[in-house]
Order: structure tokens, then C-alpha cells, then sequence
């Protein structure tokens, strides 16, 4: 843990914003799972998998309604300012980010049951397999970003930022791998329509990662950089 | 092939290449800069122009190089912990400080372009320029009407009482009073309430014609709603006057203020714009006492 929320005079504040800190690094850690799980269940066509991670998707849930509710407490008692002020709002920003990022995992989820709903109409190796190497290097990255809000190092956040442009470029050829081995037929249709869904999913939780280091850079520096090509 | 979830993320993208800078070089300009400044201590439209005021009691130096400027119409906001120098250097501003004995002002100070500190000013007029109001509310004791048609007629800017009761009337309503007293005005100014005796004294203020008003902690003494008329009454008087306050509450300063000066051991540590001074503080000192996390 960072000294970002310690040595205030009022010893309680440096509790209560280490304890939103914590708060979120939980429910990063519930999502992290999450998508971990969608993963797998794609790898392995769980279904059943699948239905787990899209029926717990309520605690995550749970977990944003008590992180704001600390996070209105701490405006309401403290006034926070200056980097308290840019801590609690980047704590508040990634409360949203993570919820979303549950979101995507339930939308994998949804698209594994449909890719695995008929026998006959399964995905093939070949595309599932390229998903599945960009969902490990999502993965990879959304928990890198969750240990940089873990340890609010500004200078591992400009780092993972800068390497966000490979993640964009490795989504395009997947992209562009999976149009070319899209289906013809009405379950090929299905199936790229729903591996595509994924690819999307997986982008959009990149970015959720990406913002969360924007985050660490805000309230570090106080600079806004999120609308800004990397 | 082209997918619309490709186009949009590829159009994505390159529109915001196109439209802004990179995040790299954003980076890098803010780091050059957060090791060089401390603020702007000049403003575009100076009322009040300080350059390098030092103030000594005896042998304690407690204002050392101070300057700054305080524009038209602005709210500026003196803050820092206690000894700072934040109402010694307030106390400058209207030469309050002459009358402290083994006070020494060096630096100038100019109001208007006029050195304040120039040896044949006369301080009388200076300070019904630069009025004053103070922590715990004064008032004469006298009528409430008396209180504020006092300094108008010492310095003689009444012609007749009926230009006399304007000015009391005119006063009063610009100081958010004039409802509450304008029939018990043979009372006496110390029956009211505290609230209310501090909106008499800046009645009283305001009766002689300020440019400026110097308020010391104006509201330290007061209830959260007579802090809060004090607060609207300041938010009006913007419009004609130039107003430097000393607060305690960090809160006030960022209600009350366009800028924000902070003041530690003596030194102007920092001054910016209010939003940003209590967001983003540029020095560490600034950051330390505005998080509360000053020892």
C-alpha cells in the first residue's frame, strides 16, 4: 500500500480513505475474477461456468453501491482537497470502471452460452484459440492496472499507457483473423457474431484497464490525460 | 474486412490523435513545469501592486519578500496556519501596522499606482480607502444609525443629513442589514446580533467610500448562517470593491475566493486560482496544509 492516504492530523481520514482504498482493490479483485472465469468458460465451453459468473455479477454490484456510499461519506465529513480530493475522485471513477468491467465479463459469459447452446454449432479451434490469446494478454493487463491502483505508481501507469497502443494493434489483427475465418452458414454467422462480441468485450475491458492507470496519473499529478491518443 | 465494432475503434482513435496531444508529451510538459512555479503573483488589472514587502518586529523578520498583487473586483483568499504572516501582511495593506510599535514595513506597496508607504501620505483618508474588518465584530457604542454615519461625517462626505441618511440607508442596504434594523436605528449597535454587528461594521465600512476591504477572519466568531449572509454580502460587494480576507476555513477561501495566497513561516509559498489552488497545489507546503496533513 502507497502512503497516499496516510499523515493526516485526523488519524480516522487516513483510515477512512484507506479503507475506500481497500474497498476497491476488493472489488477489482471479485472482477478480476470474474473475467478470469469468462475466460475460462469460453476455453473450456462451460456453460454452467457461465451461468455462475453472470448470476454473481450481484455482488459486484453490491460492492459499487457500498464504495459510493463511502465515497459520499468522505465528501460529506471531510471535504476532501488537493491529492485527497483527486484520490477520492479517482477512487470514484474506478468504482465505475470496475462495475462496467463485471458488465463485460457477463457479456463473455452470455456469449459463451450461446456459442455452446448446440453441439453442432460450437466455435472452431482456430478463432476460439485467437480470442482466447488476446483475452490472456487482457487479462494480463487488467491485473497489472489493478496492481498500479494497488500501489499508485504513477511512472508504472505511464508505462502500462504506453504500451496500450500494442493491445489496440493485436485486437485488429484478431479482428481481422476472425472475419477471415467467419462462417458462411447460419451457425458460422452465430458464431463469429458472438466471437466478435467477445473480441469486443475483452477491447472494451483494455480500456477500462487503461483509464484506471489514467487515474493513478490524476492523482499523482493532477493531470487529465484520458481523450488523449497514446 | 470491416466490422462497424472495428471502424468505430480505429475512427476512435485516430480522431483523438488528430485533436489533441499525445499522453507522453502531456506528461512531460507537466513535470518541467511542476518543478518551476509557484503561481502568478501579478494580476492583468491590479488594484493593489506589493513587491517585496519585508515586515520586522524588532528583531523578528515576520513578512520576508513578499509580492503580490490584488486585481479589481477580485476576492483574494490570505491563508496558512497560524503565525504565518497572513494578517501581518493583511495589516500592511492599510498601514495598520504603523501602529504597532518596533514595526518596520520595507518593500513597496502601491494602491492605484500610489505608494501607500510614501512619507507624506496621510494615513487617515488611506484607510478609509482600505477599510477593514476585523475577527470579533466592533462596533461603537452607539446607535446602530451612528455607527455607520460616523465616518462619513469625519471625513466630510455628507453635505446635508439628508445626504447623510442616504448614505447610512445605502450602506445598510448594500450591507444586507437595512431590513432587519431600519426601525430600531436609535438602538444601540451592540444589541444586535453578532451576525449582525459584523454586517454593521462592514456597513460602517463601506459608508466612507472604500476601493479595497481588508477582512481579518470576518467570520471565526460568527454562526454557520451569519457566516453564510457574511459569505453572500462578500459575493456582492465583488462587484464594487477589492477584497483580501484572512480565513481560518479552507472551506470560506474556496467559496469566497478568485484566488488563493498561501503563507508559511513568513513567505508567500504559493498563490493560483482558488479551483486550482485547492485541487491541484502546485507545493508540497500548499498540499500539506490544505489535506490537513500539516504537523
Amino acid at each position: 500500500m502507497n502512503q497516499v492516504t496516510e499523515g493526516h492530523s485526523i488519524r480516522r481520514y487516513d483510515g477512512e480513505l484507506r479503507e475506500l482504498h481497500y474497498k476497491v482493490l476488493e472489488m477489482g479483485t471479485l472482477v478480476l475474477t470474474q473475467v478470469k472465469e469468462a475466460v475460462r468458460s469460453l476455453k473450456t465451453g462451460d456453460v454452467s461456468l457461465a451461468a455462475e459468473i453472470i448470476e454473481e455479477d450481484d455482488q459486484v454490484d453490491d460492492l459499487e453501491v457500498e464504495a459510493d456510499t463511502e465515497v459520499v461519506a468522505l465528501f460529506a465529513r471531510r471535504c476532501p482537497k488537493g491529492s485527497d480530493l483527486r484520490l477520492v475522485m479517482a477512487l470514484s471513477k474506478a468504482i465505475t470502471d470496475l462495475e462496467r468491467v463485471g458488465d463485460e465479463a457477463v457479456k463473455i459469459a452470455s456469449c459463451v452460452e450461446r456459442l455452446y447452446a448446440v453441439p453442432a454449432d460450437y466455435p472452431a479451434e482456430v478463432p476460439r484459440n485467437q480470442v482466447l490469446v488476446l483475452a490472456d494478454l487482457v487479462v494480463k493487463r487488467f491485473e497489472s492496472a489493478l496492481r498500479i491502483v494497488d500501489s499508485w505508481e504513477a511512472e508504472q501507469a505511464q508505462q502500462f499507457i504506453a504500451s496500450q497502443r500494442e493491445v489496440s494493434e493485436r485486437f485488429q489483427q484478431t479482428l481481422g483473423g476472425l472475419m477471415d475465418n467467419g462462417g458462411s452458414d447460419a451457425g458460422g454467422a452465430n458464431r463469429a457474431v458472438n466471437l466478435v462480441l467477445v473480441l469486443k468485450a475483452l477491447e472494451r475491458i483494455a480500456c477500462h484497464a487503461e483509464n484506471l492507470a489514467e487515474y493513478v496519473i490524476y492523482q499523482a499529478m493532477g493531470l487529465v490525460i484520458r481523450h488523449h491518443a497514446v | 474486412m470491416n466490422t462497424i465494432a472495428e471502424s468505430q475503434t480505429v475512427q476512435g482513435k485516430e480522431s483523438a490523435k488528430m485533436r489533441s496531444p499525445e499522453k507522453g508529451t502531456l506528461i512531460a510538459a507537466h513535470q518541467r513545469e511542476f518543478t518551476r512555479t509557484i503561481g502568478e503573483i501579478s494580476s492583468p488589472n491590479p488594484r493593489i501592486m506589493c513587491r517585496d514587502v519585508n515586515v520586522y518586529y524588532g528583531e523578528k523578520h515576520a513578512i520576508q519578500n513578499v509580492s503580490l498583487d490584488v486585481g479589481h473586483n477580485e476576492v483574494i483568499a490570505l491563508i496558512g496556519p497560524s503565525g504565518c504572516g497572513k494578517s501581518t501582511f493583511l495589516r500592511c495593506l492599510n498601514r495598520m501596522n504603523d501602529t504597532i510599535v518596533g514595526c518596520r514595513v520595507t518593500g513597496s506597496i502601491r494602491l492605484d499606482g500610489q505608494d501607500i508607504y510614501d512619507g507624506g501620505l496621510d494615513v487617515v483618508p488611506l484607510r478609509a480607502q482600505v477599510g477593514m474588518v476585523f475577527q470579533k465584530p466592533n462596533p461603537f457604542p452607539k446607535s446602530i444609525y451612528e455607527n455607520v454615519a460616523y465616518g462619513p461625517k469625519i471625513h466630510g462626505l455628507a453635505n446635508s443629513k439628508a445626504e447623510l441618511e442616504e448614505i447610512v440607508e445605502s450602506s445598510l442596504r448594500r450591507a444586507g442589514l437595512w431590513d432587519e434594523v431600519k426601525d430600531d436605528l436609535a438602538k444601540p449597535g451592540t444589541s444586535l446580533s453578532g451576525g449582525q454587528q459584523q454586517r454593521l461594521c462592514i456597513a460602517r465600512t463601506i459608508a466612507v467610500s472604500p476601493e479595497v476591504i481588508l477582512m481579518d477572519e470576518p467570520c471565526s466568531a460568527l454562526d454557520p448562517i451569519a457566516t453564510a449572509k457574511i459569505e453572500q454580502l462578500i459575493d456582492e460587494l465583488r462587484e464594487l470593491y477589492t477584497i483580501a480576507i484572512v480565513t481560518h476555513s479552507m472551506q470560506q477561501a474556496a467559496r469566497v475566493s478568485q484566488r488563493t495566497a498561501y503563507f508559511h513561516l513568513g513567505r508567500l509559498i504559493e498563490v493560483g486560482d482558488t479551483a486550482q489552488v485547492f485541487t491541484n497545489p502546485r507545493h508540497p507546503l500548499t498540499e500539506d496544509y490544505i489535506t490537513g496533513r500539516f504537523g
